[in-house]
Order: C-alpha cells, then structure tokens, then sequence
C-alpha cells in the first residue's frame, strides 16, 4: 500500500508553510507575511528508517481560482467526470505560466493526495475562497478544512460554518502555538479522511511520540553532560616554586567562568539542535548567566536555599549514620543517625556560600624535569549550589524549546525571571539528584570517575525534563 | 588502541555535524552490524564504517609513533641496564664486587620504584583518606607525565605533531579518555623497566660466563654481623630455596667472603684460616636470582597489570564514551526524518517598481468593489469617498469573489465608457486578503480600457488598522508598472468613529 500524501492548499498567505514547517519541524521551511513565498511544491516525507509513513506537500496558494474554475466548468460534463476535468486542466496548462500555481497545487492531488485546505481563523471569511473550495470539490479527493488562526482566533466559528459546507472534517490549529499533542491529534484526524489511511497515521502518531521520547532523553543526556562537566572544571596554571599564587587567582577564576559560559552555551546549542532548531537566534543575557552561576545573592531564581541544602545534606548524612546504628542493632539509640544529619546539615548550610575554591598544589622537584613547583588551580567547585542553579536554568531553556514550534521563525527569549513554577523542584526530584551530585562531587575533579554517574544523572533529568511543562 | 584513537577523533568530527545527518548515517551502518553483537563489537564496528580516509591515515600515523615509541622506551631500558650493570659488575681482579651496594641497585631501589608504581596505580578515590599519599600518587603522575613529555620532545616533529594532536583531541572532546592515558603512560614505563632489568640481568650473565667474578660484603656499622645479614639473605632466598638451593647463601659463606680494610684488602677470617676463593664466586647465583625476583618480575606483573588495565580501560571507553554511547543510540533508533528532501525553491523577485506619477486631483470616482471589501449601500461609501482625493462617488460596482468573469469584463468596458477623463477607477479591496494575479489581472483590463492617463485607484480597506497589509498591496500594485496606478489604505470603522 502506498503511504497517504496530504497536499496543503489554500489561498496565499494564509499559513500552508506555517502548517507544514511545524508538522514536518523544519525551520527552513520559507515562512514570511510577504504572499508568494512558495512557488514550488514540495514534499516533507515522514520517513522511519526506509519506510514512508506519510507524505505532507507545501504547495503556493491559487492565483487564479476563479479563472481556473472557468476553464473547468466549460468543459461539458457530469459531476461523476469532475475529477477528469480537473486531471485535463493540469495537463493542459502544465508548463504554461498562466495557472503555474493552480497546476502545482493541483498536480499532487490529482495524483492521489488528500486535501488539507488552509485558511486564517484570525481573518475574515470571503467569496473569494469559493472558486477555491469548488475547485477542490471536483477533484473528489479526501479533503479537511484546517482553519489556522495566524494572530486572535476571533473568524473561526465563521469559518467552521463555511468550511462545513464543503470539508467533512474541519479542525483548528495554530500552527505557531500548537503543543505537540495538539499536533498529533490533528495527524490522527488526517487519518479519519479515509480509512485505509488510519493505520499508517495510527502508527506515524506512535513513531512520533517514541521519537519526541528519544529527543527529550537526547537532550537530557546534553544536560547530564553539561552538568558532569561543570562539577568537574578545573582551571589551572604551573608555577615556579617561589612564585605567589595569589596575583593568578583572578584570571583564573575568569578563565573557569568563561569556560562555564562556554560549557552551558554548548550544551544550549545542542539541546536546540536536538528538536531540529538548527538556526534558533537566542537572546539570553550574558549577565543573568553571571549573575546565576556566581552571585550567590541571585539564586533565588533556580538555585537551592540555604535551608534546603541543609535538609538535604542531613537526610543524606542521616541514611549514613541510620547504617551505622543499625549495624549496631540499634544499642547506639539511634546516635549517629543523629550525628549524620547534623554533620550532613551544617555541611549543606556551609556549602551554600560561593566559593572559587583556588587550590594550590605543591609539586616538589618537579624543576628538574621541567615543570613548575607548584600547580595554582580554579575548581572543581564545592559549591552544591552550582549544579542546581545550572539545572533549573537547562530545564526553563528546555521548557522553551521543547514547546517551539518549527514556524516559529521569532528569536527564542530566554528570560530566567519568566521560569515562574519551573525554578523550583518538586515531589523531592531534588533528593535523587543529591545522591547523584554528591558521588559526582567526591570524583573530585576527575571527570574519568564523574562520569560514571552519566546513565543515572541522565536518566534523573530526563524524568525532571519529562515532567516539566513545554512553555509556548 | 585503535578503536580508542578513532572515538576520540570521531567525537569532534560528530560533535560539529547535523544530527539529522549522523541519525541517517548511523541507522544505515546498523543494518550492517548483528544487533546480538557486545557493545564493543558494534562501536569497534560503528567507527570503521564511519572514519574517513584521512583520519585512517593519522591513525595509522599514531600506531606507527606509538609502537614506535615502544621500541625506543625498550632500547633505552636495554641500553640503561646494561650501563648500569657495566658499572655495578666492573670488576678487574684487583678488587672484589660490593654485594650490599649491588643489592640496593638491583633490589633496593628497584622496590622502592615498585611501590611507586603501586602508589600511582591505586585508584585516586583509594587515598582520598591519606593526604600524604595522594599528594605523592599525583606528584608521581606528573612525574611521570614529565619524562613522557621529555620523550615525545625526543620524536621527530612529524610524529610528535601527530600524537599530541590526536590525543590533544579525545583530551579537549571528552575528558573520559584520561584514564587510558594514566595506564598507557605507566605501562611504557613498565615496558622501560623491564628492559632495564632484562639489560642488566643479560649483562650480568655474560659477565658471569667470561670472568671469574668475586663478591664481598662490608659495613662499617657493628650492627651489621655476618648472623644478621644471613638472616637478611635467607629471607630473600625464601622464593627459591625450594628449587635452586645454591643460590640460597649458608652462614659460613656470608662469614668467609666479609671484606675487611686491612693493608690491600682481606676477606674473611683470612688471618686465621685462609679464604677459600672459590666461595667470593658463589654469590653469583644468589644475585642473580635476587635480581630476576626483586628486580625483574614485579616488573613483568607490573607490566602486566598496566597492560591488562590499558585494555579495560580502553573498554571502558568505548563502552561509556559518550560519543560511543550517542552513536549506539542513534543505531538504534529507528531513523524519523521528516524534512523535504530537496531544498526549496527560491521565490522570484518582484518587478522593478514603477513611481505613480502625480495625476490629476478632485473628479468623480467609480467605485468597483472587490470581493464583498465594502458595504456599498451603507456608510463606509461615505467614509470612502471622504478618504478619496475625488469630488463624488459617481457609481458603485462589483467584481471579483463571487462574480464570473463574463460580469467583470462587461464592468470593466462599462467603467471605461462612463468615466470621465479626470475621473478615478476605485478599486476597494481587502488588504487582509493578498494581491492575487486575479486581482492584478482585472487591474491590467482595467487600464487597457482605461489607456494611458486616467487614474486609478486600489484603495486597500484596513483590518484592524493594520498597515503592513496595506504596505503588501502598494507593492503589488507598484510591481506592475503602471504610473497612474495608486495605492491607499483606509478603514471605514476607525474613520467614521473619528
């Protein structure tokens, strides 16, 4: 059985493009207000391995729908030979530059394509689509009405009114703001236009959802990774044995910072390129960066709270102590259990202050074979904070671009102050990744053994990452 | 080695790419590989398919420095026991060899460099509880690193150019790759111990075969008694006493081969009972085996060891390298594509524009309304006639949308009959709804009926105020070259409330 194509048809300017660059997420797709951006068909074929499952076709609005109309209704004929009129008229204008459009449009239907025509719910609805709607008429094709509100929704019920009279099935969509659900539901209704076309809409529905799967845990492992190498930074500098250590501390610590920009930057690009937003313009302020990773002052935004930290350095002190009494069978009265929460505790509230954590390192004889005689050295950083602050800010960037439709074609904002409920972790989400962030913390630098808690961080986030709602 | 090599220059190579691309490419090399296969045989498998020819080139480079720097590590180990055998063993016949300093070069030390490696070798995670060993276990490293850095400055420039650039590589990409180095590092250096103490045991038995070798020991110290020092020697003989018992010293020969500064030279109790010559000879069994046990065979385990961890480390790798563990991924996942295959066709650009010239103002306009844009019968005539540059709306007509084509051809030969030469052809359209060529045909008709001079007008009625909409039409209509042609916008709803 060959899979469904569906041909996006309407009159220009009203969203085709749109339609199909978020169905097929491609933002190359050309989406502008300007009418006639689409002068050719073209197909964006849902391919799974070998396999087409469907087949959507952009094609350029009608220019000349009424004249075309014409033509056909001259043609003396039964309403049973409309479709032949319709197949007469493409090979009969086929290269001629008077109906270049309603033939490009046209071509892929007579062929065996259904019809999704689009119009705008935001605009008004007018005669001028008749000629339009008439032509798709004789075609015979399965067809849909597809209103897409470009802007306010306020013509829709209008235009549902219209598109009943010549679409059996007739859904919104703003193709802009739809939520992947609304997208695959709009799929499974291409399905209904014919029943031998459920199937393979059934199962492109099933394909997409494992493929968004597959991208939300892509994009966890870029923040996973992104993470096991910010708690693992070090930046450092050999000197000479007599030299003071203290005149580098400051580009040291620049340097680390540039390089957690860089890190954070990196994996930004990565989880964008990982829903196929290859040429996403991002306006995120450098400042609030600087602000977030290193004013302790501004954690308020993702980063955790003193008292939070605390709470959860002393139940972690407190399942290692609770060991050590019950290894004890519990004649200790439950004393180190106590003892751990408290040390876990006072080490959580200590860690919450920033620090650069500049280590010097002495390398005793190291003169001899050539090097300095000691290492000064920025990071890793003992800071607990750091990897929440840099998690809450992956997960709002994240939100946004899960939720971004490919027509989108506006500079993606990442406003921190905007992460509204996402700056906060819930049903102790935040418990699992202490467990997981300690262990990275105790690999001290040593990226080699951090990144033995990769599958574990990773599976951590992507459950954060799934449970988080996409933002429009 | 290979397989870890080609990850570390894949991982940039992918880091940078479409994964559109890699998705396709990586589906496509798993149909060829047996998903039963381990995960090592299908990444080892994986990067094959994927290396392009000049990264199979650089490796080949890389393998030949590495072996290459092998064999010189193996010659200068050989040539550096040998050496300091030659000058350990000198020995002419005037004087005998020392046992005791010979014993720390080729036991003492060798131990000590032993615990060294053991030292570096623990895992970092193991001496977190020990500063003063931590410290020592990352000074060794660096030492160590040093006198590699040293050696590659030994290479020539091609080959080192070549090594730090594929290992600066899997360095920059993936830090994961550092433990493999830790292990490779200190199994070259195994490799040069073991040809050292191969060189000096070598020396040694070639010694032993062409010169009447003679040993003796001497401490000043009282402490050190000839009972102590058997004692000493029999421990050490513990590993082969069972099978070699000639290389296991007796007491009576520790006594007799004492070496005692007196005038040139006496050995043993010389001044009571005369030395028996034959027992300065007979230590040369004991070092021997000392020298294979103590020096030569934690060097093999070492050596051992180091390159049974290389390999797991290399493993490891491959098993837990992201760029292997993304590309395992991606092979198995089902490919989704859903771009258009080609790309798209770019749209043709406008007509150069032509500049309405400045026509008569004032005269009558006839209205022709376009597809429903104007209630005709009510107040947005007035409102449009207001907007106009014209004295009086003469007629109000309709084309376009749901008339045939026959009625606006029959309208546009009626415009050109009544209208007057200073008169306007006002063509109200929607400037929500684009120019399509059937509006921009009937404009045409319209001014071949009209000819050259007389006016016309598309007055674009407003949505919502919104300009641009307007903007679109004036550029349409200023594509097609017309200079009596003007374009303007109007909004009944906001000019009759105003």
């Amino acid at each position: 059985m060959t899979a469904p194509v569906f041909v996006v048809v309407g009159h220009p300017n009203k969203g085709k493009s749109s339609i199909v660059s978020t169905l097929a997420l491609d933002d190359t797709v050309a989406v502008a207000p300007r009418p006639g951006t689409t002068v050719a068909a073209r197909a964006f074929p849902l391919r799974v391995d070998d396999e087409t499952l469907y087949t959507l076709v952009d094609t350029p609005g009608f220019q000349r729908a009424r004249r075309a109309l014409a033509w056909m209704q001259e043609q003396r004929s039964t309403a049973a030979d409309h479709p032949d009129v319709v197949k007469r008229f493409v090979e009969t204008y086929r290269g001629d530059d008077t109906f270049r459009d309603e033939v490009e449009l046209l071509s892929p239907i007579v062929e065996g394509g259904g019809i999704l025509y689009v119009v705008d719910g935001s605009k008004p609805y007018g005669p001028e689509y008749e000629a339009e709607m008439e032509i798709l008429r004789w075609t015979g094709r399965p067809s849909m009405g597809l209103i897409n509100p470009i802007g306010a929704a306020t013509y829709v019920n209008e235009w549902e009114a219209a598109l009943g009279q010549y679409f059996r099935i007739v859904r919104v969509l703003d193709a802009v703001q739809a939520r992947f659900d609304q997208r695959l539901e709009l799929l499974r209704a291409f399905g209904q236009m014919r029943e031998e076309w459920r199937a393979p809409m059934d199962r492109a529905v099933e394909v997409l959802s494992a493929d968004r799967d597959r991208r939300r845990r892509r994009a966890a492992t870029t923040v996973a990774d992104m993470l096991i190498e910010m708690m693992t930074l070090s930046v450092g500098k050999n000197l000479a044995a007599e030299d003071d250590a203290e005149p580098h501390r400051d580009a040291l610590e620049g340097q680390y910072k540039e390089r957690l920009r860089t890190i954070e930057r990196d994996a930004r690009r990565d989880v964008e390129r990982a829903y196929d937003h290859h040429d996403l313009a991002r306006q995120e302020s450098s400042d609030a960066l600087e602000q977030d990773l290193f004013d302790a002052e501004t954690w308020h935004l993702f980063g955790q709270s003193k008292w939070r930290l605390a709470a959860l350095g002393a139940s972690s002190g407190a399942i290692a102590g609770g060991v050590v009494d019950a290894s004890l069978a519990g004649l200790a009265f439950g004393v180190f259990t106590s003892l751990g929460a408290a040390t876990g505790a006072a080490l959580g509230w200590q860690a919450a202050e920033w620090s650069s954590s500049v280590r010097v390192f002495q390398l005793p004889g190291m003169e001899r074979v050539g090097l300095a005689g000691k290492r000064v050295q920025v990071g890793p950083t003992a800071n607990r904070n750091l990897p929440y602050v840099a998690l809450g800010r992956a997960r709002f960037h994240h939100a946004l671009v899960e939720g971004r439709t490919h027509a989108r074609r506006d500079d993606l904002v990442v406003d921190h102050e905007k992460a509204g409920a996402l700056n906060r972790f819930e049903n102790d989400e935040d418990k699992a990744l202490e467990k997981i962030f300690a262990k990275i913390r105790r690999a001290d630098g040593h990226y080699d053994r951090a990144v033995g808690q990769r599958t574990d961080l990773i599976d951590a986030v992507a459950r954060l990452l799934a449970t988080t709602p996409t933002l429009p | 080695m290979r397989t870890w090599l080609a990850l570390a220059l894949q991982g940039r190579r992918d880091h940078d790419a479409d994964p559109r691309v890699l998705r396709q490419r990586d589906r496509a090399i798993a149909t060829a590989v047996p998903t039963r296969a381990s995960t090592s045989k299908r990444v080892k498998a994986w990067i094959e398919a994927v290396l392009d020819s000049e990264d199979r080139v650089l490796l080949h480079r890389v393998d030949q420095a590495l072996r290459g720097l092998s064999f010189v590590l193996t010659v200068l180990g050989l040539i550096a026991g040998t050496g300091v055998a030659a000058a350990v063993f000198r020995y002419d016949g005037s004087r005998p060899i020392d046992l005791l300093p010979t014993l720390a070069v080729f036991v003492v030390m060798p131990l000590l460099l032993w615990l060294g490696f053991l030292v570096s070798a623990l895992p970092a995670g193991a001496l977190r509880a020990i500063p003063l060993l931590r410290e020592l276990q990352e000074n060794l490293l660096a030492l160590a690193s040093a006198l590699a850095s040293a050696l590659l400055r030994a290479l020539p420039a091609e080959t080192r150019h070549t090594l730090t650039r594929t290992f600066g590589e899997g360095r920059a990409h993936q830090r994961v790759f550092g433990r493999v180095q830790k292990w490779m590092l200190l199994g070259e250096l195994q490799r040069f111990a073991v040809a050292f103490h191969v060189g000096a045991i070598a020396w040694f038995i070639g010694r032993v075969f062409v010169t009447d070798l003679g040993f003796t020991w001497s401490a000043t110290a009282e402490a050190v008694t000839p009972e102590r020092l058997h004692v000493l020697f029999d421990a050490m003989a513990t590993p082969w006493s069972a099978f070699w018992s000639n290389a296991v010293p007796t007491l009576e020969d520790v006594r007799a081969t004492q070496f005692f500064r007196l005038g040139d030279g006496t050995v043993g109790d010389a001044t009571t009972s005369g030395a028996d010559p034959a027992r300065l000879g007979r230590w040369w069994t004991f070092v021997l085996a000392s020298m294979i046990t103590y020096g030569l065979l934690p060097r093999v385990l070492a050596a051992t060891l180091a390159s049974a961890r290389t390999r797991a480390a290399v493993a490891w790798t491959i098993a837990n390298a992201p760029v292997a563990r993304d590309a395992l991924d991606r092979m198995d996942a089902p490919a989704v594509a859903q771009q258009a295959p080609v790309p798209e066709v770019a749209s043709a650009p406008d007509a150069p524009a032509v500049e309405a010239a400045p026509g008569p103002t004032g005269g009558a306009a006839h209205v022709i309304v376009w597809s429903d844009a104007l209630d005709e019968s009510g107040a947005e005539k007035g409102v449009l006639a207001d907007s106009l540059d014209v004295t009086s709306i003469s007629a109000v007509d309709r084309a376009g949308g749901a008339t045939t084509l026959a009625e606006d051809e029959a309208l546009v030969a009626k415009v050109a009959a009544s209208l007057p030469d200073d008169g306007a052809a006002v063509l109200v359209v929607k400037a929500w709804e684009p120019a399509t060529m059937d509006a921009i045909d009937f404009v045409r008709a319209l001014r071949d009926a009209l000819g050259e001079g007389r006016r016309i007008v598309v007055a674009a009625r407003r949505l919502n105020g919104d300009d641009a909409d307007v903007a679109q039409w004036r550029d349409r209509m200023t594509a097609v070259g017309d200079p009596w042609l003007r374009t303007t916008g109007f909004d009944p709803e906001q000019e009759s409330n105003s």
